[in-house]
């Protein structure tokens, strides 16, 4: 079973400098229910992600009072941005943040955008991967590469969604790899692998988070900046195969409402560090999704999170998907 | 009067509560719609894209398709309906209202107060008859949307305050 | 036999008192929570998933299955009773078990319902027991050129459901496909007939529609026709409810077809168990012995769409156990929790932890067998709710359509939406537009235009793609004769036809 921990710093270190924590005693507590919103629907990836983190609280008293989860889905999240949005001045309302949730308001030019946001904290990233079926006679990046320039546009890469994360890291292979290769959008990775495997496209991008079997399909080249582990620590990174800017960690983080004072921000910050520290945590959520755990605070992600939009903007207007 | 029902007074009195021109009206708003499906999915969205068919492609279809076949229902197949009901319209103004209340008293008690309402007003049926059937199916919709699906209801504008 | 020896190993794990007593609570909360209108199989198993992590993981799984075969089975007792489809493939249920309720015979329905659910679903469980792994390889058969060829011949076979006035028929079908484009599709990634609203930007949501179209609807017709609601509300003694030795020989056969094709439909990627009810029903309406009058108010009819979505449900067990490819929603939920407990899906799964595979599978006899047996439990309570006279049951049935649409979005908008939806539908009902069509080609649309566009950007748009494709083109053949067969035989002048416009 594949074990990913690295905890804080190995993982940013590229984007960011250590993840220092405010360590300051928090004034601020809640006195009443806490509303925590989740903008997409149940059983999908952030409904899991907060309704696991909300079960680690409980379970270790890091919070008094009761949190209860909400799913508001829609408009790719929007529905939900916007409700946090509309909630400024409640210090009772956190939310769940995405990286995917950040691209669509970009793709989509939602009304409530990054800035009008509080970010929390950072629990998670995942990454990428580029992969064909292990039955390909294709080997390794250069090969798929040389394919491609021979006949442009023949050879498939088939992902879940458009404008999400799949597709981004599609359009970073495409713009730096020097190859004009066909991009195939699916409803989710399941379609995909089936794709794959069936021998209906030639490769596929999917996160590593989605656990693909390395017995049905072979990965080429991760979007990581390291190494992964296990099964995937003979997969080569992109930066090493000589292609640095083809690299994309996805963050699974908080956000409150707009203007949040200090000492709230200061103690949701707090409770998210507890969280992380927690044997519960690491072993129920970040091993079982294959995730990368790490702990940013909430000014290191709101940094994060507007470099990382700036390269989102750059690269969606470079592949047309936004003007 | 339950087991007279609405078709016996329509039929007695077709011209006070009949919107005979109704099916009409449906087609035209269907051919509008067509049309601007048509027209917006050719125009905007694209018809054929990369050799094959775009983002327009099945509204401009499916638009043209219910326009045409609309505007010919519309002239060479009048509809012989019998007469409408206005009064089905009655439970979709009553609803509109008590959805329209939800943000101030919220959903549960919302929804009660349509249930006792109705039996009272429309149904004239006696007030404990009507209260029981609110408050059991309020109490109902509470306990298992609620307490055991935790589905977030709005809790209305008085609770909010009052918290 | 190794098949079998295996799954007798799995009972041995799977029949202890704790597991038939897990699947049980899951069989009984899954026909409560599939009975909700708004709510459905996925939202079931996610609320209950993070519950089972305390329990041992072949105990957890074997009461998120019963639960799922739950929510399949109550998924059809609104739509029966009070035209209101829970789910998708309950659209399908609905146009022959309301018809049957009007006629007071909902008891019936709703018992011809679950006992073709059951063989339905045995027969895909039979199916994904000997032969999972081998339909899991056919499947992935199945690429975007084929789902496209596939989806076709479930488009075309709307025809004959468009009713007694073919070009009002479809109209509707028309004005199903413009509203499912609302939105931004996968396809072209661009938002459609938003106007700008972002509750339209994934597109319409399909359970508040439905609910709007046909259960709203209903309310106000109800109000008009107060008899239909006299109708629906007879006082039917249970007996009467049950069925009788012809009816049950009537829907074994309709069962164990549509249990069959319900099978492989839901195995294919990205089909469901939608598409799978679906054609289930367009079958038994060419080949069965009552096949032309379905429509109208038969236990066929039922029974094709109730056997082809549960077998369905255990078809996209296949491609999840032997591939480790959720094939549907719940299915992708369910992968989730395997996940948690440290199972891994895919080829391997069979030999790294049989107990665990075999303990599944034979709890999916466990729970299907659970589900009827708390579905025939609970169907006389149904039938005796059915005598509330039609003075409460109105605003009752109201208040239903508003919480369940909110439930599904946590969304007002869905219930503004799900008022809009009633009355127009009411409109069209007045006006003779059939709503059905309206609601399969919504559904059906969406998939057409992503394979479509999915099969040409891998063809670098050469149509070649879906000739190429032996599968692809049978599809499109058999759907060539079904589209030609009707027009051949309009030519002859004879009391057919007009049995056929019935």
């Amino acid at each position: 079973m594949t074990r990913m921990k690295w905890v804080g710093k190995t993982a940013m270190s590229g984007v960011l400098c250590l993840a220092v924590f405010s360590g300051s005693a928090s004034a601020w507590e809640p006195e009443r229910n806490v509303e925590f919103i989740v903008p997409y629907s149940a059983g999908g990836g952030s409904d899991i992600n907060a309704r696991m983190l909300v079960e680690v609280i409980r379970q270790n008293d890091f919070v008094d009072q009761t949190i209860l989860v909400n799913n508001r889905p829609g408009g790719s999240g929007a529905v939900g941005n916007s409700y946090t949005f509309n909630k400024r001045g409640d210090d009772h309302t956190i939310m769940t943040f995405n990286g995917g949730q950040m691209m669509s308001m970009v793709t989509n030019d939602a009304d409530v955008q990054l800035e009008d946001l509080t970010p929390l904290g950072t629990l998670a990233l995942d990454t990428l991967l580029l992969g064909v079926a292990a039955d390909s006679d294709i080997e390794n990046v250069d090969e798929l590469v040389e394919q491609a320039k021979q006949d442009p546009g023949s050879v498939t890469i088939g992902g879940a969604g458009r404008g999400g994360e799949d597709h981004l890291a599609f359009a970073m292979l495409n713009s730096s790899l020097g190859a004009d290769f066909q991009y195939v959008p699916f409803g989710g990775t399941g379609e995909v692998t089936s794709a794959l495997l069936g021998g209906h496209i030639d490769a596929a991008v999917y996160k590593l988070g989605s656990r693909m079997d390395p017995a049905q399909v072979r990965s080429l080249a991760a979007l990581a900046e390291e190494r992964l582990e296990a099964p995937y620590d003979d997969v080569p990174t992109f930066a090493e195969l000589g292609h640095p800017d083809i690299k994309l960690m996805i963050f699974r983080g908080y956000a409150g409402p707009p203007d949040m004072p200090a000492e709230a921000v200061a103690y949701w910050e707090g409770v998210l560090e507890k969280a992380s520290e927690s044997e519960q945590w690491n072993n129920d959520y970040i091993d079982k999704n294959n995730l990368i755990g790490t702990f940013v605070g909430a000014e290191e992600s709101a940094e994060f999170y507007s470099e990382e939009k700036a390269r989102y903007t750059e690269k969606f207007k470079e592949v047309g998907i936004i003007e | 009067m339950v087991r007279g029902g609405g078709n016996m007074n329509i039929e007695k009195s077709p011209e006070k509560e009949s919107l005979s021109c109704l099916p009409g009206l449906v087609t035209i708003g269907i051919v509008l719609m067509g049309a601007a499906w048509a027209a917006l999915g050719y125009f905007k969205y694209g018809f054929w894209v990369n050799s094959g068919p775009g983002g327009g492609f099945f509204p401009v279809v499916a638009g043209l398709g219910a326009a045409v076949l609309g505007i010919y229902e519309f002239l060479f197949s009048p509809v012989k309906v019998k007469a409408v009901g206005i009064k089905g319209l009655w439970p979709a103004a009553a609803m509109a209202v008590t959805v329209a209340s939800i943000p101030l008293i919220g959903m549960v008690l919302a929804m009660a107060l349509f249930i006792v309402l109705w039996i009272l007003i429309v149904e004239r049926k006696s007030w404990y008859k009507a209260v029981l059937t609110g408050a059991g199916a309020g109490a109902a919709i509470y306990l298992v949307f609620s307490l055991w699906l935790k589905v977030p209801f709005p809790q209305g504008f008085f609770l909010e305050m009052i918290k | 036999m190794d098949i079998l020896q295996s799954l007798l190993l799995g009972f041995a794990t799977s029949l202890t008192v704790p597991n038939v007593f897990a699947a049980l609570v899951g069989a009984s909360l899954g026909i409560m929570i599939g009975a909700i209108p708004g709510l459905g199989s996925v939202t079931g198993v996610a609320l209950l998933l993070p519950l089972t992590f305390q329990m041992d993981p072949i105990t957890g799984i074997i009461m998120l299955g019963a639960l799922y075969y739950g929510c399949m089975y109550g998924g059809s007792y609104s739509a029966i009773m009070l035209n209101i489809p829970g789910d998708a493939p309950a659209v399908v249920t609905a146009l022959d078990g309301y018809p049957l309720s009007k006629k007071g015979q909902a008891g019936k329905a709703l018992f011809t319902a679950n006992i073709s659910s059951f063989i339905g679903g045995t027969v895909g469980i039979v199916m994904l027991t000997f032969m999972g792994a081998a339909l899991a390889r056919i499947g992935l058969m199945f690429g975007p050129a084929e789902v496209a060829a596939l989806v076709v011949l479930a488009l075309c076979s709307i025809g004959w459901l468009l009713g007694d006035s073919p070009k009002k028929g479809l109209i509707s079908t028309f004005v199903g496909v413009m509203l499912s484009m609302v939105g931004i599709g996968l396809a072209f990634g661009q938002p459609r007939f938003t106007f700008d609203s972002m509750y339209l930007l994934n597109g319409i949501s399909f359970i508040p529609l439905v609910i709007g179209m046909f259960g709203f609807s209903q309310v106000l017709e109800m109000m008009v026709n107060r008899i239909d609601a006299e109708g629906l509300m007879q006082k039917i003694g249970l007996r009467k409810s049950l069925l009788d030795r012809s009816e049950v020989r009537r829907i074994i056969p309709v069962s164990l077809r549509s249990g069959v094709l319900g099978n492989l439909v839901g195995i294919l990627p990205g089909a469901g168990a939608t598409t799978g009810s679906f054609l289930a029903y367009v079958l038994e309406r060419k080949v069965g012995r009552n096949g032309d009058e379905l429509g109208t108010g038969k236990i066929e009819g039922v029974a094709a769409s109730e056997a082809g979505n549960n077998a369905a449900a255990a078809g996209s067990f296949a491609p999840l156990l032997s591939l480790g490819i959720p094939g549907s929603g719940t299915a992708a939920v369910l992968l989730g929790g395997l996940m948690m407990w440290g199972v891994q899906p895919g080829p391997m799964l069979f030999q790294n932890s049989p107990d665990f595979v075999w303990g599944l599978i034979s709890s999916m006899y466990l729970g299907n067998v659970m589900a009827v047996l708390a579905a025939l439990a609970i169907i006389p309570f149904l039938v005796k709710l059915l005598r509330v006279p039609p003075a409460f049951m109105i605003p009752v049935i109201a208040v239903i359509c508003v919480v369940g649409a909110y439930s599904v979005n946590n969304s007002m908008f869905d219930v503004w939406f799900m008022l809009g939806a009633g009355v127009v539908a009411y409109f069209m009902n007045v006006a003779k537009y059939p709503v059905a069509p309206l609601l399969l080609a919504f559904v059906l649309t969406p998939r057409l235009e992503t394979s479509l566009r999915q099969a040409l950007d891998i063809s670098r748009g050469d149509f070649s793609i879906f000739f190429n494709s032996p599968i692809a083109l049978t599809l499109l053949g058999v759907t060539a004769l079904f589209v030609v067969f009707p027009f051949a035989r309009k030519l002859l002048p004879s009391q057919k036809r007009k049995m056929l416009a019935k």
